[in-house]
């Protein structure tokens, strides 16, 4: 892994939540690095931590403990207590685009706020001129929505607003954060669209956070698979996809829906879903993913799993490999 | 269950607003069917109307729906509510809305059983077995535990798979399955998936699957409707609809869901579900279509039947 290239690095990062039925281990030790320019796809199924993880990116939440490299800086604290100039650099897009925009402002505010922050667009036809040029890029008519109220605006419409605000900064490098699981798919695929434009013309490295793996394929560079806090592989998309290592991926992949024949012939046939995640309370002794395990085997209920790499850059954190090397 | 040019709106303050236009479905005994949209395309609409569950400034403008060759449309609070005990039972899309959060699961499932009066007889202690029955036949494991446990104790697929539970506690001809799988975990997914595939095949129930999940649809239903702003505009057998899609609406849809297999996106399609209180004239799929014809805009395009059993409503496919 070439260490120049990495505009973020994340290093046994933590972050555990006090509540009265004992600590949640929300992010319990995970390691990744995301390079310039790339999409980065993080998935998981919910209550894996992997938004948890976005938000302890972005300064959210402070981390337990771990460290937190943006270009080679270290930012694991919270945004408060973060420089400026680091803050206008990267940005978030959110799931739900209905309460992540105030609904009594008008898209012109919306997407104005992060400008007059950060003191861009001192006059204010700069300002204006701004907001149109940012409307523009992400395909909406500025005449039509500038001062039309997020109310009037259909779903995908306001989650290219949100983009438009998370981009308005000029940042290179953006959380998104499950950006089209609340849309419907004829939208998702116009919204996929614009970000990955905007990733070519803007040189923006994405963090993509999703449970749809279909959806991955299409985005992501690498992914790294996230279950109850921790990280179990992790691999070029193409790997990933037509070599799945750990059972669960297996799991995940053989239970996504699929529409053709040469996608059913990708999904493994080997694990069958069954179980449900564990508790993150509590999680199981071992690898955490033991109790639907297929393969399971004594070492898996007493040791943690270690990180080998299978192939090059395609590392798995399972006995069923660790054993044969 | 036959719904025949069903036209349902809602009066709104901005005026009334046409969501249902024309609605045709036919569900026959032991067959699965599907339907596919957008959000706001009137699938959940259509479902509310055959249980007449709509929210009271809903309109019923016109049409017919048959259940065993009764007009449910026409049917009085008695009969309705006997539809709704032992004919037709629906699951719904968020399972901690459908359960009520301050009883456990063994009065809820009791309540179910009792109200369908299919009871006669039984004492307290029966009831407790049948449930019991029940929550292992939807593959809950534990169930003695789950029986004393309120819904904020369990988790979403045990909660859906409880809705499934009470759904089947009675016998029935038709189970309403409104997106049963959109608030779960991929994984948990496809279990539930295929516990309601199992138990409808196992009793023969018919089943009306709604979904965007186009990849669930197809490996569960026997025949789909493609609805798109309160019409229906195109049915077919499930592995004809998805190797030759024909409406440009059906192929955009398909056109949109990402592959497993890579190979970048479609455009999908642009624009947005309409206004209903001024839907578009003719063919309401015409502004957000490729191949829109003058006829399009002016005139709604007629049910053609195209093959076997599929049909289409739309101009491109109409000889005189």
């Amino acid at each position: 892994m070439e260490e120049a290239e990495n505009i973020l690095v994340v290093e046994n990062l933590k972050k555990y939540f006090k509540t009265t039925f004992g600590t949640v281990k929300a992010v319990d030790g995970i390691n990744f690095n995301v390079r310039s320019g790339e999409t980065f796809g993080l998935v998981g199924e919910s209550g894996s931590g992997k938004s948890t993880t976005g938000y302890l990116i972005m300064g959210i939440y402070t981390p337990t403990s771990g460290r937190i490299l943006f270009k080679g800086r270290d930012i694991s604290v919270h945004a408060l207590k973060r420089p400026k100039h680091t803050k206008k650099d990267m940005s978030i897009v959110f799931q739900d685009p209905a309460s992540s925009l105030n609904p009594s402002k008008t898209i012109r505010d919306i997407v104005g706020l992060p400008l007059k922050v950060h003191g861009m667009g001192k006059s204010s036809s700069e300002f204006i001129e701004k907001v149109a040029e940012l409307l523009e890029l992400v395909e909406l008519p500025p005449k039509r929505f500038m001062h039309r109220r997020p109310g009037d605006l259909g779903g995908g419409e306001k989650q290219a607003v949100a983009i438009a605000r998370a981009i308005a900064t000029n940042p290179s490098f953006v959380v998104l954060d499950e950006p089209t699981s609340a849309l419907d798919v004829s939208i998702q695929a116009k919204i996929i669209k614009i970000l990955m434009k905007l990733q070519q013309e803007l040189k923006l490295s994405y963090l993509f956070i999703t449970h749809d793996l279909s959806l991955m394929r299409n985005v992501a560079s690498r992914v790294a698979i996230m279950y109850l806090a921790k990280i179990y592989e992790y691999a070029p998309a193409r790997l990933f996809f037509h070599n799945p290592l750990h059972p669960y991926t297996k799991m995940l992949l053989s239970s996504v829906p699929v529409l053709t024949d040469e996608e059913e012939a990708l999904k493994p046939k080997d694990v069958k879903s069954t179980g449900e995640v564990s508790s993150a309370i509590n999680p199981p002794p071992g690898c955490r993913f033991h109790p639907r395990c297929p393969f399971a085997t004594k070492i898996c209920k007493a040791k943690e799993p270690k990180f080998t790499m299978v192939e090059p850059e395609h590392y798995v954190a399972c006995h069923l490999y660790t054993e044969k090397s | 269950m036959e719904i025949k040019d069903l036209h349902v709106g809602y009066r709104t303050y901005r005026g009334t607003s046409k969501v249902l236009n024309g609605v045709h479905l036919t569900v026959k005994t032991g067959e699965k069917v599907g339907i596919i949209g957008e959000s706001g395309c009137g699938k959940t609409t259509t479902m509310k109307t055959i249980l007449r569950i709509l929210p009271t400034n809903a309109v019923i403008h016109g049409g017919e729906a048959y259940l065993k060759d009764k007009n449910i449309l026409r049917m009085g609070k008695n009969e309705l509510n006997e539809l709704r005990r032992k004919h037709v039972a629906m699951i719904f899309q968020d399972p901690t809305a459908a359960l009520n959060p301050v009883f456990n699961i063994k009065t809820q499932l009791i309540d179910v059983i009792k109200s369908s009066h299919a009871h006669e007889g039984e004492k307290t202690e029966e009831f407790k077995a049948k449930c019991i029955r029940l929550l292992k036949e939807v593959a809950l494991p534990d169930p003695e535990r789950v029986l004393g446990s309120y819904p904020f104790q369990l988790s979403g697929g045990m909660k859906q798979r409880v809705c499934i539970a009470m759904a089947l506690a009675t016998p029935r001809y038709l189970l309403i399955a409104d997106e049963p799988t959109t608030n779960l975990d991929v994984t948990i997914r496809d279990q539930v998936l295929l516990l309601i595939k199992d138990i409808t095949e196992k009793r023969r129930l018919s089943v009306i699957l709604i979904s965007q999940a186009l990849g669930a649809v197809k490996g569960f239903v026997d025949k789909v409707y493609v609805m798109y702003a309160g019409d229906t505009v195109e049915v077919a057998d499930t592995k004809d609809l998805f190797s030759n899609p024909l409406h440009p609406y059906t192929k955009g849809f398909l056109d949109s869901t990402p592959k497993l297999t890579g190979g970048g996106f479609s455009e999908g399609i642009k624009g947005r579900v309409p206004d209903y209180i001024d839907p578009p004239s003719g063919c309401r799929f015409h502004p957000r279509c490729t191949y829109t014809l003058s006829r399009c805009k002016k005139e709604k395009p007629p049910f053609i039947d195209v093959e076997g059993n599929h049909g289409v409503a739309c101009w491109l496919y109409y000889k005189k």
